[in-house]
């Protein structure tokens, strides 16, 4: 018994001293490394401060945070950002077209995660972006790959009149919209599009197949892509539900008689990703801007707009009911691969 | 046989022929202080006459004895290869402007890939725009704009009428006001009718409850109805201001011995006055009916929620809202229906060919207005019904809404001044609105002369190719503008990089001179239509070049439709995005893309500032517009 236990002894201790072994290992070795990779970045920095300049096209059209990054980029490194915005397509040809033509106008590209994927896989447009110090901070939902970097993403919800809705008869779940009583009192963005209404088709047929997106179509709704126009007219009233609502909505309609709710299921949401461009002309302060996108200030700047930050840095002086709203479980986003044909089954079942 | 042309100048003006001059000769008809000088006018006038309708110059024209410059350009203005040099000149400048990017777009068709990308040539664009599904899409976009096309002409013949010929009374307040909503930005008109009318909330359907005890809706602005009542709101404007000035433009007399043979009022508006101004009519018609086929907004706003499928928010769809874009098929589509649309040009213009539209002759007349006696205060109140209710509803709303801090909600805890400051403050809004007026100067300024020549070589002259320089304007305006914004890009990026277009300002200037010629042809056409060849006639017999000509008699008389043209021009150019947001530079945003930026975001109520901003220039410059054409006028 005795040399039995002497063994488990022995063996622990040698598994104990070679993990200890194996620890101090490491740090001698990544001591350098790291410097290294700190001295490459400062290099970087200095190179991105030579070029002074980075053109960043962007398809999220009108977002304040853009605002922030100038300001704050030129103030920290005497960089200027020019930035050009358009709608997500109108982006991706822009782009296609101008390394075709071989203009290289544009360093980097922001744009939402199914259009980046088309444009790696078809437009072959990008570069690798290399080494970006505060991509370990990631969430595991957001996760880099060596092209493209999420920098933010969108949650969606539904939005209730809360003069019409009372408190016990809010949408709990998403199933609940098929619920006989909201027939025909739920305006929707366009399931048959992409942009937010896509979205949620795609997560809920994902989540809960077809039968329910059919009973969906059953309550008679009423689709409409004017958004800014549609939260507006759920606050005056003229529907009490609309859906998908944009978590940015939030802070934008305080005051009105509006409320967004968040199903106990999740938020659908779509990413956004940056990815440097080829033959891009200012290589190094677009690597910089990558960086900064997702470095805490920034992260703060979108989480304050009800964006969703992708970094897990810890975030102080948002919104209370925005913050709250963003720690919601997510239920997921589209695959790129899949999307068209998402979209093709949503113009079948919603004609 | 040809006559001679002292005997022309003699029938064009028999009292001012003779008039100073000495009986020897061909000096009796140019009172010239030199015999050089009278040598020197005499042979180009020999050239250079006879632009009517009977005769037309084919001989290549005599070089005179003196040698300096004036004489040198004389001789080229009216040789046969000056004039070939100066259509092929203009066809290279159409070529560019339309041809080349209608070009990129035929290729995009017929291509499985946009330009640059590796593909294969196909069908498969056209095949898939044949089924039967499209073509229901196609009729009903086709009665669509019919059912708005025909009511809104009506109205528009009769407010032209209203204000151009009648003793109204304002007429000249109430011909601006009349024409606001054409300028308005389409979404904020859409986003105040429905407010108006939806059938849950809206206002109108609140006060005809109120006022009836019924709970029943009766407007849905979500329909058919409010599709068709949405576009009316443009093109009931938009085809008054193409008209009214071929009325004002035109000599009483002809009615007036209508009248004196016995005519009543109705029969003479309809056997005289209508026909007179056929040509600005069916332009104005068919600007308008195409215009209603690419309508995006009305159908997008108002059809959607109503399940209303119409061409152009297919061609969106399939661009904007498919993964990946399918830009073969939103080609081929559109190529259809610029083909259709073009027959319909060309049934224009077989109607109009061979037929007299002249209204105003080198007789001298005086524009006289016809007296209604108690009856005008009638017309009086019929414009301002439709001002209240095409301006004052909706205009109301976007001014009321804009001191509010959400557009619609009237609380006296949310009045606010924020969005003015906002917009006041905002960098972006000027840079965008200092670039826009730029653009709309120069392009406006450009279009119009580059639509006068093409006018006036359609119209007016004879010349080989002036067919297919009509119909090369005419392109453009039958392509949707999110599909021609496309061919913009393509064209200008895969332009050679010594040419410095793309990427710059001017990328945006020649997208809109493109976009902008085919209404100013069109304008300038229907006012050189009803000048008679015999003041044009009377100006080059007296020695006048052909330059002085065009600019002293010809645009002198066609000011009124130049300068309404002008200001169609400018205020599309503010209004334009489809090519705008796809060429416009950091550092060359226009206004229309500041507009998209904030309303995507939500910002209606600064949308709404700029739009009243609009509202405000609109006013100044048709008010300074008309103040010019009175002063013109009197001066006739």
């Amino acid at each position: 018994m005795t040399s039995g236990n002497d063994q488990a002894e022995r063996r622990w201790i040698t598994r104990r001293a070679a993990l200890l072994g194996l620890a101090a290992g490491s740090v001698v070795f990544s001591a350098p490394e790291a410097a290294r990779a700190e001295d490459e970045w400062g290099k970087l920095v200095a190179a991105a401060r030579n070029e002074g300049h980075v053109v960043l096209y962007s398809a999220f059209v009108g977002l304040a945070a853009h605002q922030n990054l100038k300001k704050d980029l030129e103030a920290a490194y005497g960089i200027t950002v020019d930035i050009l915005e358009a709608r997500a397509s109108e982006v991706r040809e822009r782009i296609r077209i101008e390394q075709a033509a071989g203009r290289f106008a544009v360093d980097v590209s922001e744009n939402g995660r199914t259009t980046t994927t088309l444009q790696i896989e078809q437009d072959h447009v990008f570069d690798p972006h290399g080494m970006l110090p505060s991509a370990g901070r990631l969430k595991a939902e957001f996760r880099a790959d060596d092209i493209r970097v999420p920098v933010f993403a969108i949650v969606y919800g539904i939005l209730a009149n809360t003069r019409l809705v009372k408190p016990d008869d809010e949408p709990k779940s998403w199933l609940d919209l098929a619920d006989p009583r909201w027939k025909g009192k739920i305006l929707s963005d366009d399931f048959r599009a992409l942009g937010g209404g896509g979205v949620l088709f795609y997560v809920l047929e994902d989540h809960y197949g077809r039968d329910v997106l059919e009973k969906l179509a059953k309550q008679d709704l009423k689709f409409s892509r004017e958004i800014p126009a549609n939260e507006r007219r759920i606050a005056r009233g003229e529907y009490p539900l609309y859906v998908p609502v944009s978590l940015t909505s939030v802070p934008e309609l305080k005051g009105l008689p509006v409320k967004f709710l968040a199903p106990r299921e999740g938020l659908p949401f779509i990413g956004y990703d940056l990815a440097l461009l080829k033959n891009a002309p200012n290589p190094n302060a677009a690597r910089l801007l990558m960086e900064y996108c997702i470095g805490q200030k920034m992260q703060q700047a979108y989480a304050n707009l009800g964006l969703l930050p992708v970094t897990a840095d810890p975030l102080s002086g948002v919104d209370p009911a925005v913050a709250e709203l963003g720690k919601s479980k997510l239920l997921g986003t589209t695959d790129p691969a899949r999307m068209d044909q998402l979209l093709a089954l949503a113009r079948q079942i919603y004609p | 046989m040809e006559r001679s042309w002292q005997e022309k100048a003699e029938c064009a003006n028999p009292a001012r022929s003779f008039a100073s001059a000495k009986p020897t000769g061909a000096e009796k008809f140019c009172a010239r202080p030199s015999l050089i000088e009278l040598a020197e006018n005499l042979y180009p006038q020999q050239v250079n006459m006879a632009i009517s309708a009977d005769e037309r110059v084919k001989d290549p024209g005599r070089v005179p004895f003196a040698a300096g410059l004036r004489a040198r350009l004389r001789v080229l203005e009216g040789t046969a290869a000056s004039r070939t040099a100066g259509v092929a000149l203009l066809v290279v400048i159409l070529a560019f402007l339309s041809i080349y990017p209608l070009s990129m777009l035929l290729y995009g068709s017929l291509h499985s890939t946009p330009p640059g990308m590796a593909g294969v040539f196909n069908l498969d664009g056209y095949q898939a725009v044949l089924t039967r599904q499209n073509l229901v899409m196609l009729l009903n976009t086709v009665g669509i704009s019919l059912a708005k096309t025909i009511p809104s002409l009506v109205i528009a013949v009769l407010l032209a009428w209203i204000l151009a010929r009648t003793d109204t009374p304002f007429r000249g307040a109430l011909e601006v006001l009349v024409t606001l909503p054409f300028f308005i930005p389409p979404i904020l008109t859409a986003m105040a009718w429905g407010m108006l009318g939806n059938p849950q909330v809206g206002l109108l359907n609140q006060l005809y409850q109120w006022a009836t005890g019924s709970s029943n809706s009766p407007i849905n602005v979500y329909s058919y109805g409010g599709v068709i009542w949405h576009m009316m709101q443009y093109s009931i404007p938009f085809m008054f201001l193409l008209i009214v000035d071929a009325f004002r433009a035109m000599d009483p007399s002809l009615e007036e011995a209508a009248r004196m043979c016995g005519a009543s009022r109705w029969r003479t508006f309809r056997t005289v006055t209508l026909l007179l101004i056929l040509p600005a009519l069916s332009s104005a018609a068919i600007l308008s009916f195409i215009r209603g086929i690419e309508n995006f907004e009305s159908p997008l706003f108002f059809g959607s929620p109503a399940g209303i499928r119409v061409i152009t928010t297919d061609i969106y769809d399939s661009i904007n809202q498919r993964s990946p874009p399918q830009y073969q098929y939103a080609t081929a589509v559109s190529f259809v229906i610029m083909a259709l649309l073009l027959l319909i040009v060309l049934l224009q213009w077989k109607l109009l060919r061979g037929r007299n539209f002249t209204t105003v002759s080198g007789k001298g007349y005086s524009p006289t207005v016809m007296k209604l006696g108690k009856w005008r205060w009638a017309t009086f109140a019929f414009c301002v019904l439709f001002f209240a209710v095409t301006v004052v509803l909706p205009v109301g709303q976007l001014l009321i809404g804009s001191f509010f801090k959400f557009f619609g909600f009237y609380q006296w805890d949310m009045l606010t001044l924020e969005h003015y400051r906002a917009v006041f403050g905002s960098s972006e809004f000027w840079r965008g609105f200092g670039n826009t007026m730029l653009l709309g100067l120069a392009g406006a300024s450009l279009t119009m002369v580059l639509g006068g020549v093409v006018a006036y070589i359609s119209v007016r002259t004879k010349w080989r190719g002036r067919m297919l320089i009509d119909v090369m304007a005419w392109l453009p305006w039958m392509m949707p503008g999110i599909v021609l914004g496309v061919g913009f890009l393509w064209g200008f990026a895969l332009l050679p990089h010594a040419i410095p277009i793309y990427g710059t300002i001017w990328a945006l200037l020649l997208a809109y001179i493109s976009l902008g010629t085919p209404l100013s042809v069109q304008v300038m056409s229907s006012a050189y239509s009803q000048l008679s060849y015999d003041i044009e006639e009377c100006s080059r017999v007296h020695g006048a070049s052909w330059l002085q000509t065009m600019r002293h008699i010809m645009i002198a008389l066609a000011w009124p439709s130049f300068a309404v043209g002008w200001v169609l021009v400018f205020f599309g150019i503010m209004r334009e995005l489809s090519a705008s947001v796809l060429l416009y530079s950091v550092g060359s945003e226009v206004l229309s893309v500041v507009l998209l930026k904030l309303w995507t975001n939500g910002n209606a109520e600064q949308v709404s500032v700029i739009g009243l901003m609009m509202i405000v220039l609109v006013v100044l410059f048709r008010w300074v517009q008309l103040k010019v054409i009175k002063a013109r006028i009197s001066t006739l």
